[in-house]
Parts: structure tokens; sequence; C-alpha cells
């Protein structure tokens, strides 16, 4: 498309259409975003997902109920736990099973370690896509610590395939409560040296504050959830709202600011990071002795029924619609998923913005293709 | 080069007259290679820092295994010497639809920019040639100053050229950064360098570094620029991070945005180019800094002396070697110094840069203009000319 | 400057370029060449371009090159004074040498600070 300069009309300018993506170095794997550019300023973005479809839904639909579990683990490979849990919470919505109290409090223990252990990938992605290749690297240090528990209590590092119907595969080792608190003890203070890399850095500063605005009203009407929410002044979290498993015995903050900017989003993160760490302590705390698992039969058949749960994933609020009809094998089995929605609203905030403002952007959202595409 | 040349020439074979030409090719090769292997080692170098600085140890496994085991500085020696093979054998490829012309001609450019730079940069300086004592530099240009401002502009130019005759959006919206990067960063950078030009009254990198050591106000340790014109050392280093588009300044090829950049369609050989332009670049400007703020080859109140004898055995040209010892230390120091901004800053965006450009940086290096001019009329009026 | 300087320049500058194309050529001698449709197209994150990339580009920063232009002749302008301020001094023209910098950094100084106050020093 041509443009004229009305003071001048021999003088034209040109937008052209850029694909970013699927090949990409910052797309977080495979989001093409086709761009319409005037100069370096983005008039139109329009994002094209699908490039990582697997149809996980439609697979559910031909697998046991147990057997789906470590499907969901290819949701959102960042944070398999969650995944794992929103399915096995809509399972036991439906047969009506409560899992013994030492398994809720594992599933606690295992959701908000993958909550950091996702932030802090997440803080690895962020800095590098605004520029700074080292905190990449501290992020991903320390996440390997987080990975090192999961190891020694599932065997995985990456898809746990950990929880069950009705509890979890196996117990805790032994000295897990000890080498969890060894770890916090250790992190913890390293979350200041995180912050010390980005937040008074005034390039840093000047490349996250005032970029991307989320207002609180658009948020809710894109279905913007989790810290992306949080960051836009809204007080909203599955674990405080409708709460689930142990959360209500424990306490902890639900971080919030109101500008609603990249830079808001980074801080959110970076507060979750030390709430998951105080969960975490009140948890080794209280953790009961019991069973860990109420053993289900292999082919359990559910009631005819249906339901939606939904829980706090580190991405925002994801859900679990499970259908069945009386068999052995769920009817249908939809999941909500949050990176879906923020990419919806993504291509609105960066209009008139920047290339840079872009990847500043998307890495704010902390989308994941798997979960969006499924 | 010339006089100590045929001076070194003249005493080792006693009184052989060489040819013209003879100086300038030796010059050439020296230069020559000391680009290819100081890049080697520069690479290799910036691995290993940014290895130490992120917590890793770099690359360890090219190379003889039993330095690798002594510890993270020894290992991975043939790193880059490897690198530089593969790109040699890589295909080259030149995409359909590029304008050939002008694809070939960038990396030609850039190198011709990244070579002749060296002409004026004085490196040591001896007492032993003929007719007196003489700055060791490829020829010390009388507007050498001006010379390494005006040729390395021309990289700029290669960047340009090659981002838009690559025919890739990628390509294009990093050729475009380049101008963004010359208009932020050249006017502070001129600015900056004046306050050593009104400090010295001269261009020639090694007048510059003679009125150094002379000292200011008569104390020697107030001679390095650094000191009057610290606010110009700031400004002509940032710019010269910006000029060589390095990290936090390498908007061209900025990697998580246009994936290369200008050098997105660049393969082989060609790409090899403009990688080792820019880590020549970046030694270059090292130089120019030690050379206009630190005080090239001297020290303050140390004068090494012409040759050493140690009694059984004689070291002419001492000068010069302690020279150069001094002068690439300090180099390499500011070397040091940018591969620390590397690897902790987050990369500016073109439009920031701009206004950092103009809005900050052009007022400090005036401020630093002005300081620089009173010091020189007080040094003039009441400590009496230069000593060069 | 000795005679000869420019000879060393133009040598260098001639090297560069020979440098250049000798170790392309060697390159082109060693590695292998099996060009392709999908390999000669220009590299667009996997996707087949629309369009190409010679366009009227909106060079958002022109504002600032033209101010550069101007900011650039006259710091060249300044450079001759700077080499001959300590000179000046010496000859006795101090007034003459400050005089001249006064007038000419205040002329920049307020045409940068006009340019400021115009807004011209931003992206458009």
């Amino acid at each position: 498309m041509m443009r004229q300069f009305p003071a001048n009309p021999d003088l034209t300018v040109e937008e052209f259409e850029l694909n970013m993506g699927p090949q990409h170095p910052s797309t977080h794997g495979v989001l093409r975003l086709v761009l319409t550019m005037d100069g370096e300023r983005v008039v139109r973005c329009k994002p094209v997902v699908g490039y990582l479809h697997r149809s996980i839904e439609k697979m559910a639909e031909n697998r046991t109920y147990t057997q789906v579990i470590p499907v969901t683990d290819r949701l959102d490979y960042c944070t398999s736990m969650t995944s794992n849990y929103v399915y096995v919470m809509a399972v036991e919505d439906l047969a009506d099973i409560t899992a013994p109290p030492r398994a809720q409090y594992i599933r606690v223990i295992m959701s908000e370690l993958n909550r950091i252990a996702s932030h802090l990938l997440w803080y690895g992605t962020f800095a590098l896509e605004v520029g700074a290749t080292t905190p990449f690297i501290y992020g991903f240090r320390d996440r390997e610590k987080v990975l090192d528990l999961f190891e020694s209590t599932c065997g995985a590092r990456l898809l746990y395939n950990y929880l069950r119907i009705g509890g979890v595969s196996r117990d805790l080792p032994e000295d897990f409560s000890e080498r969890m608190l060894a770890f916090l003890d250790e992190w913890e203070p390293l979350i200041r040296e995180y912050e010390d890399l980005l937040d008074e850095n005034p390039i840093f500063y000047n490349r996250t504050r005032k970029v991307g605005f989320l207002s609180p009203e658009k948020a809710l009407a894109y279905g913007v959830s989790g810290p992306n929410l949080r960051a836009s002044g809204m007080a909203r979290d599955v674990r405080r709202e409708h709460p689930y498993a142990v959360y209500p015995e424990l306490e902890f903050d639900i971080p919030v600011r109101t500008e609603g900017d990249v830079f808001a989003r980074y801080r959110i993160r970076m507060e979750e990071l030390r709430q998951s760490a105080r969960i975490l302590r009140q948890c080794a705390e209280k953790l009961p002795k019991g069973p860990y698992l109420e053993p289900q039969p292999l082919r359990m058949v559910l009631p005819e029924g249906e339901t939606y749960v939904h829980l706090e994933s580190p991405r925002g609020d994801i859900g679990c619609y499970l259908v069945s009809q009386g068999k052995d094998k769920p009817y249908r089995c939809k999941f909500r998923t949050p990176s879906f929605c923020h990419i919806e609203v993504f291509q609105h905030l960066v209009r008139d913005c920047l290339i840079p403002d872009i990847m500043a952007i998307c890495a704010s959202f902390d989308v994941v293709l798997p979960e969006t595409d499924r | 080069m010339e006089p100590i040349f045929e001076q070194f020439i003249r005493d080792l074979t006693g009184g052989f007259q060489v040819p013209f030409w003879a100086p300038m090719l030796v010059s050439l090769g020296l230069v020559l290679a000391f680009i290819a292997l100081n890049a080697m080692f520069m690479i290799w170098l910036e691995r290993k820092i940014c290895g130490r600085i992120q917590r890793r140890m770099g690359p360890m496994l090219t190379g003889p295994k039993a330095w690798a085991r002594f510890s993270m500085w020894t290992g991975g020696w043939f790193q880059t010497p490897c690198d530089s093979v593969k790109l040699l054998l890589k295909e080259d490829i030149i995409p359909a639809q590029v304008d050939r012309f002008g694809f070939m001609l960038a990396p030609v450019l850039v190198f011709m920019a990244a070579l002749a730079v060296y002409v004026p940069l004085p490196i040591s300086s001896t007492s032993h040639a003929q007719p007196g004592p003489i700055v060791v530099a490829v020829a010390d240009l009388d507007i050498g100053l001006l010379y390494v401002v005006a040729i390395t502009t021309l990289t700029i130019l290669a960047i340009l050229t090659a981002g838009w005759a690559s025919n890739n959006k990628y390509s294009l919206l990093g050729g475009m950064r380049a101008g963004v990067q010359i208009l932020s960063y050249e006017i502070p950078m001129l600015f900056a360098l004046m306050g050593p030009m009104v400090l010295a009254g001269s261009l020639s990198l090694g007048d510059l570094v003679l009125v150094q050591h002379a000292g200011l106000f008569g104390v020697p340790l107030l001679g390095w620029f650094l000191v009057p014109s610290f606010l110009g050392a700031v400004v002509y280093l940032i710019c010269a991070v910006a000029e060589t588009n390095r990290p936090p300044f390498d908007m061209p090829e900025a990697e998580q945005e246009l994936v290369a950049g200008f050098s997105t369609e660049y393969t082989a050989m060609r790409f090899a180019m403009f990688y080792l332009a820019e880590f020549s670049n970046t030694f270059v400007v090292c130089m120019i800094f030690t050379a206009v703020f630190l005080g090239g080859w001297t020290l303050p109140g140390f004068t090494p002396p012409s040759s050493v004898n140690l009694g059984f055995f004689s070291l002419p040209y001492f000068d010069l070697l302690a020279g150069m010892a001094i002068f690439f230390a300090k180099a390499y120091a500011v070397v040091l110094l940018l591969m620390w901004i590397r690897w902790t800053f987050p990369r500016l965006r073109p439009d920031h840069l701009m206004t950092f450009g103009w809005k900050f940086l052009l007022p400090l290096s005036f401020v630093n203009l002005l300081i620089c001019i009173v010091l020189a009329a007080i040094q003039q009026i009441y400590f009496g000319g230069n000593p060069g | 400057m000795q005679n000869g300087n420019g000879a060393y320049i133009a040598l260098f500058l001639v090297a560069g370029a020979i440098f250049v194309l000798s170790v392309v050529t060697l390159s082109r001698l060693l590695a292998p060449s099996r060009p392709g449709v999908t390999k000669l197209r220009p590299y667009e994150c996997g996707e087949v371009p629309t369009s190409g990339a010679w366009v009227q580009y909106n060079v958002r920063y022109y504002l600032f090159a033209m101010i550069f232009v101007l900011f650039d002749v006259e710091a060249a302008f300044l450079i001759p004074w700077a080499v001959a301020f300590r000179t000046m001094i010496e000859d006795g023209k101090l007034l003459l040498a400050a005089a001249d910098i006064v007038v000419f950094l205040g002329v920049l100084g307020s045409a940068l600070a006009y340019a400021w106050r115009k807004e011209a020093l931003k992206w458009v």
C-alpha cells in the first residue's frame, strides 16, 4: 500500500508485509506473526497459530481416563504438573473422589515448584528477548535445581506424568522436604540477583515501561488471566477465588500492580517467585503423613455427566471441561488454556509499536505455543 | 614504519638500502596477520569472558585435552581456528533475487575500511631511528584522528549496502538501523574527540600520546586525557560500542528481532568478513581509546631505556617493545570493559539510541569541549606550549 | 605528513579488497555448491515471501538525518579551530580564539535547543 504525504505528493512510503515466524529466534517455538510494517512501525499484526497442533483433545477421547494423563503433559511442557493437575481434578470431580490429604499437599508442592521452574524459564527468555543474554543462563541454572527435585520424585525432568486419579503416582522421597528447604534457602536470595540484573537498568526500564499497556477492561474482555491480569490491576487468582486442594490453609499474597505494562508483568512474576517460596515453606511444615494415593481401577468408568474445573497455572487460568457418557473413555475433553487468550489480545497491543517492542510484549505475556495449539 | 624498518634492516645487514615498497608490504603483511590472529584470539576470549560472567566455562573441547584439564582458561584454544575452517568450507549461497553487485561489494567494503583504519594507529615509539625519535605506526598521519573517524564510517555504508542489496526484509530493516546508529553516535563522537584535539593542538595520534606523556599543568599523572576530558572519554566509549555494532547497540543485527539483520542472507566467507571486520573494529576502537585517552604506549613519569644490557646479552629496541607491551595491555583492558558491557546490558531500542545520542551524549560532549578549552588555555598561558 | 602516506592508505584499501576477493574465491574452490530453489529464496522465517524487500521504506528518522548533516558540517569546520587553539593563544589571540568558539558553540547549542524544542528530535 502506498501512502502519500499531503505536503508533498511526490513523496510516498510503502507498507510491506513481514512474516515473523514460524522459524524465528524469538517467537517462542512456532508462533507466526504476519506484520504489516510502515518502516519500523507495526501497522497491523495478525498472529497465526496451529503450527504445533497435535490434537490433544481428540487423542484424549480414544484413551482411558488414566491414559490421558501423559497426554496432558504435552499440553504445556513448561509446566506439566499443573496440566496434569487440572485434568486429574476434572476426573476426580466427576467420579467424586477426594485424594488423601498428603496427596493434596504433594500436589500443591509440585504446582508451586513448577511455577518457580516456569517463571525462571520465563525470566530467562524474557531477558533474552530484550537483548540481555546473561539472565537467560541465570534463570536456567536455578531451574535445573528445581528439575533435580522433580527428577528425584518422579524420574522425569520435563514431562512428569506424576499425578494420578486419586493421588500421585509415588510418594515423595524421604529427604525431599530437607532438600527442598535447602534449595529454597539457597535460591531465595538469588531472586535479588535476578532483579539486580534488570530492574534498575535504564535500558531495560526504557524498553519495558509504558510499553504494551493492557487496560483492565480489555484484559477482562479478552479473557486474560494469571500474572498478566494481575499486572493490569485486577487481583484475580484461582487459588484465592475458587480455592482447590489445600490452598485455603496456606498463607500467601497475590501481588498486584496497576501499570499494566511490560515492566509490571515482569515485576508480578518476580513477586510470585517469592510467594511460591513462601507457600512451599508452609507445605514442608504442614505435610501430613499417610497414604499418597487412593488406588483406582486401571479402566475406571465414570458416571454420566459433565464438569468444568480450573486452576491457576503459572501462565494463568487453565481449565478442563470433561464430559462422560458412562464409558471408560472421556466423551469430550476440552482444555481452556491461558496462552490462547494472551495471543488474542497481544495483536492489539503491538499496533504502532516498533519491532523491538513486539519481542518485549510477546515475551512479557509468557505465551507458550504447545498450550495454544494443543 | 618506514624509518624504523629501514633502520632495522640497515642494522641487521650492515647498510643495505631497502626498496621503497618493502616497508609498505611488510607493514601490510603484519597488519593482516595481526587482524586475523587477534580476531581469533578475541573471539575465543569473548567466549571465555561470556562464560565466566554466565557461570559457564565456554569452549573446552577443541584443542589438547590435557590443557583443558588444567583450568577453564586453558581449554578450547582451537575453537576459533576450527570455526574459521568451517566457514571456509561452507557453501557460498547468493540468493536468486539479490542485487549481485551490491551483495558482493558489501563484504569487500567492510573489510577495506577495517584494514585501512590501521594506518595511523601508533603502537609505540623508539629513539633508535634516524634522525631522531619517532612514533611507530604504519604511517603516523598528521590528520590521524580525523582519518580514523572518517574511514570507520565506511563500515556503516557497507552494512547499509548489504541490507539493501540482500532483498530481504530483515536485512532491509537491519540496514536501515545502521543508519540510526551512525546518525546517533557520529556527532557526539566527533565532539567528544574534539576535547583531546584542543588539549593537544594536533590531530596526529602520535602527537596526542606525546602531549599526554608530557602531562597537564606540569603533573604527569594528569596527563592522560581521561582526566581532563573525562566526560569525553565516557561519551567516546559509548559511541565506540555503538560504532562497532556490539551489544547493547547491535541493532543492525539484533538477533532476537531481525534474525541476523543485515547479514541474514550472507553465508560462508562473505559472512566471515563481516564478523572479522566487527572484531577488528572493536579492537581498533580500543586502540583509539588507548591512544587518545589512556596515554598510548606511555606510563606517567616513565621513559623506558632505548636498550637494555643484561651483561651477556644486549637487547636493542627495548623502548619499542616496552611501549608495545604497555599499549596492548591498555587496549586489552578496554576490550575487557567492552566485553563486560556486552554481556550485562539489554539491547537499546533504535529510537531510544537516537534520543540518547542527541539529548544526552551531545550536550555532554559540548560540556566536555568547554572544560577542555578552559584547561587547554590555562595550560598554554601558565605552563607553556606543547612539547611536540 | 611524510610523502607517501597517501600511498599507504591506497595500498591498504586495495589490499583489503584483494584479500576479501581471494578468500571468497578460495572458499568457492573448496566449498560445495548445490543451489536449489528453496535455498536461493530470501529468508523470511520459513514462509514464502509475499513481496520483495525493495519498498519505498519509511525512514522514520529523516529529521535526525537532516540535522545530522548540518552538525557534521559544522563539526568539520570546528576541527581546524580546535587544532589551532593553542597556537592562537601562543600568538596572543586568546580573546579571538575564545570568541570564535563561544559564537560557534552558541550557534550549535541554540540550533540543538531549537530542534529539541520543536520536537524534531524524535521519531516520526
